[in-house]
């Protein structure tokens, strides 16, 4: 299994959604480290576990960018089936996470 | 002084015109140089007392918006403004926030200020624990010196870290311990963010401004957010001729209802995006909130009580208000890192 | 001080019934006897102290009801905020670890056992907690039983079976609520 853990491998406090936002946006997510992991985890036809807890919290256009290119890119279905997303905190954030990783771009 | 161009017969009247004006421009600049002439005109300010309930609950927020764009156009005058508040008899830190959106565009148009604090002791209490007088460069009293209460202002380029105190405090008051509150940071960003996006024609005319103050008898924390944009409605009907035709037949109260719980098509008319408004209006929704209060426009709505009307003197910009206490979903995790 | 004078307070109240209750004995035909009469105002302290001794009694039994109530309530409510959680994650997660769903299980588990105990121990019915250790350890039963690749598990394979016995806890975390209000 490969492991992300946000507040240890990205940031304490997300930003928002692409670079024109800020620093540590959805976008700087999902280029610097979520699709090079999922990428790996695909390789060695494994789960990418995710653990969103910790942090200060999520603006939806973070996880709605980062999450939403990762189902345009490798497809919804493939994706969701391969994540483990824990959020023990906010249980809400995987429901969001769903709903943008099918949202078609 | 004394123009020195004489005219002689060979050289045209034109010319003549053309090298006084050259003379009086060159005269022009070393008197603003010379710092002691810059300018003979003493700055006349103008003074408009406030109402004197200043606040913007829905029977007072006519009267208050009526003084702000007052404000507004005093300063648009390149006069000087006197906030005259001796009168005010009770002041909300919504409207104390509104005005310093307004004091902060001015200013940043070389408007200079003044004012008077109210008489009646609650109303300068407020004025003065909510953090505005640091704004100001006024005297805050004794007692009044001491508060959690805080107003800060960002820019494009502010980093979205600058409310993690207010929040982690803001938990404090109402839970108890300092702690985190994801889906209160979340819905903040979010707010920052598009008015960053939206609001403002520049980037660099990008100004926000959030207001928190504690109640702590009560276990409450108020928050307001300001900034002093275009507003909802006109930042929707930005470059497009029929929006702005239609609106006329449009009922604004509902139209702003429906862009908080339903979402409006992104401006950039991209399907995924347009989740901003949304996601605001989604902590009321879960309860992270309470008492949720969106001024914009001509729109006032206030959530929590289904309160919905036109207002007849229009807020350029975007308000919000809304509060964080016991009865709203409990979100306070404990702080597991370390930023330094 | 504060007690000293609660007690002064009380014996002046209880004379002043004896008193009273004495008076209203003596008016007999609209007219006022004159004559003390012993066994009357014996009949009145006896009285006026049995109603006392009650009243006092059922404060007390009160009282009690309504600190354990107020203990018992707070911890109940934080354990089925805690499981509320796991079935919301549950309820919106494609895979899971399995270990971590157990852990949460027992977690709960462990923390029911301490409330069962106060139960015992203050004479209270202990059979709503029973029940709900029992649904918890059937549920953690069912999840380490089911199919798993790597200690994973596939949640929308099970979904519909997870979602109700989830719901089965939960409906028994709600009438075990109900019992405690006939505590308090």
């Amino acid at each position: 299994m490969i492991e992300i853990k946000i507040l240890t491998d990205f940031t304490f406090a997300p930003g928002a959604r692409d670079y024109d936002d800020g620093k540590d946006s959805g976008q700087e997510f999902y280029e610097t480290l979520l699709k090079s992991k999922f990428d790996e985890a695909l390789k060695q036809n494994v789960q990418l576990k995710i653990d969103l807890d910790g942090v200060e919290g999520y603006p939806s256009s973070f996880l709605s960018e980062s999450f939403g290119l990762l189902g345009n890119e490798y497809g919804a279905e493939e994706v969701w089936k391969r994540l483990i997303i824990v959020s023990n905190e906010v249980a809400l954030y995987i429901k969001k996470i769903k709903k943008y990783i099918h949202e078609k771009r | 002084m004394k123009s020195k161009v004489t005219i002689h017969k060979k050289h045209s009247a034109s010319r003549a015109r053309y090298q006084l004006k050259r003379r009086r421009w060159h005269n022009g600049i070393r008197r603003r140089k010379g710092g002691a002439r810059a300018s003979r005109k003493p700055l006349v300010f103008v003074e408009h007392p406030a109402p004197q309930v200043f606040d913007l609950m829905p029977e007072n927020a006519e009267a208050t918006i009526k003084y702000i764009n007052l404000v507004k156009k005093i300063g648009g005058k390149r006069k000087g403004v006197d906030f005259n508040l001796k009168e005010v008899t009770s002041i909300g830190v919504g409207a104390i926030s509104m005005l310093l959106s307004v004091m902060a565009e001015l200013r940043g148009k070389g408007i200079r200020f003044r004012g008077t604090k109210p008489t009646n002791k609650n109303a300068k209490d407020t004025l003065e624990r909510s953090g505005f007088m640091r704004y100001v460069s006024g005297k805050i009293s004794l007692e009044n010196r001491k508060t959690k209460n805080t107003i800060f202002t960002g820019k494009k380029r502010t980093h979205h870290t600058m409310i993690l105190n207010a929040i982690h405090t803001s938990n404090e008051t109402v839970w108890g311990l300092k702690g985190r509150n994801q889906l209160l940071y979340g819905m903040l960003v979010e707010m920052i963010k598009n008015s960053c996006k939206h609001a403002f024609q520049s980037d660099k005319d990008v100004r926000w401004h959030i207001a928190v103050n504690h109640d702590e008898e009560n276990n409450r924390v108020k928050f307001s957010f300001v900034d002093n944009g275009i507003g909802v409605i006109k930042s929707h009907q930005k470059g497009d001729f029929f929006k702005q035709v239609t609106k006329v037949f449009s009922n604004l109260p509902d139209f702003i209802e429906g862009a908080y719980t339903e979402g409006i098509r992104s401006k950039t008319g991209l399907s995924w995006r347009g989740t901003g408004l949304p996601f605001i209006y989604e902590s009321f929704d879960e309860n992270v909130i309470s008492n949720f209060v969106v001024i914009t426009n001509e729109a006032y709505i206030n959530f929590q009580t289904e309160e919905k009307k036109s207002l007849k003197n229009a807020f350029s910009g975007t308000y919000y208000y809304f509060e964080v206490n016991t009865e709203c979903l409990k979100q306070c995790f404990p702080i597991e890192y370390d930023r330094n | 001080m504060k007690k000293g004078r609660a007690i002064l307070i009380s014996i002046v109240c209880f004379i002043g019934g004896v008193l009273l209750s004495y008076i209203a004995s003596q008016y007999v035909y609209f007219k006022m006897k004159t004559e003390i009469s012993v066994f009357d105002m014996s009949i009145s302290v006896l009285g006026l102290a049995i109603g006392l001794y009650i009243a006092v009694t059922l404060e007390r039994q009160k009282n009690r009801g309504q600190n354990f109530y107020s203990y018992v309530e707070s911890k109940f409510d934080l354990l089925w905020q805690d499981f509320i959680k796991l079935s919301d994650v549950l309820d919106y997660s494609p895979n899971m670890e399995l270990t971590e769903i157990s852990k949460s299980l027992k977690g709960i588990y462990k923390k029911l056992t301490p409330l069962k105990t106060i139960f015992v121990a203050s004479d209270y019915d202990e059979k709503c907690i029973i029940a709900i250790e029992e649904k918890i350890s059937d549920f953690d039963e069912y999840i380490t039983g089911l199919e798993s690749n790597n200690n994973v598990i596939n949640i929308d394979t099970f979904r519909d079976k997870i979602t109700s016995k989830c719901n089965e806890i939960n409906e028994c975390f709600a009438s075990s609520y109900k019992s405690l209000n006939h505590i308090s």
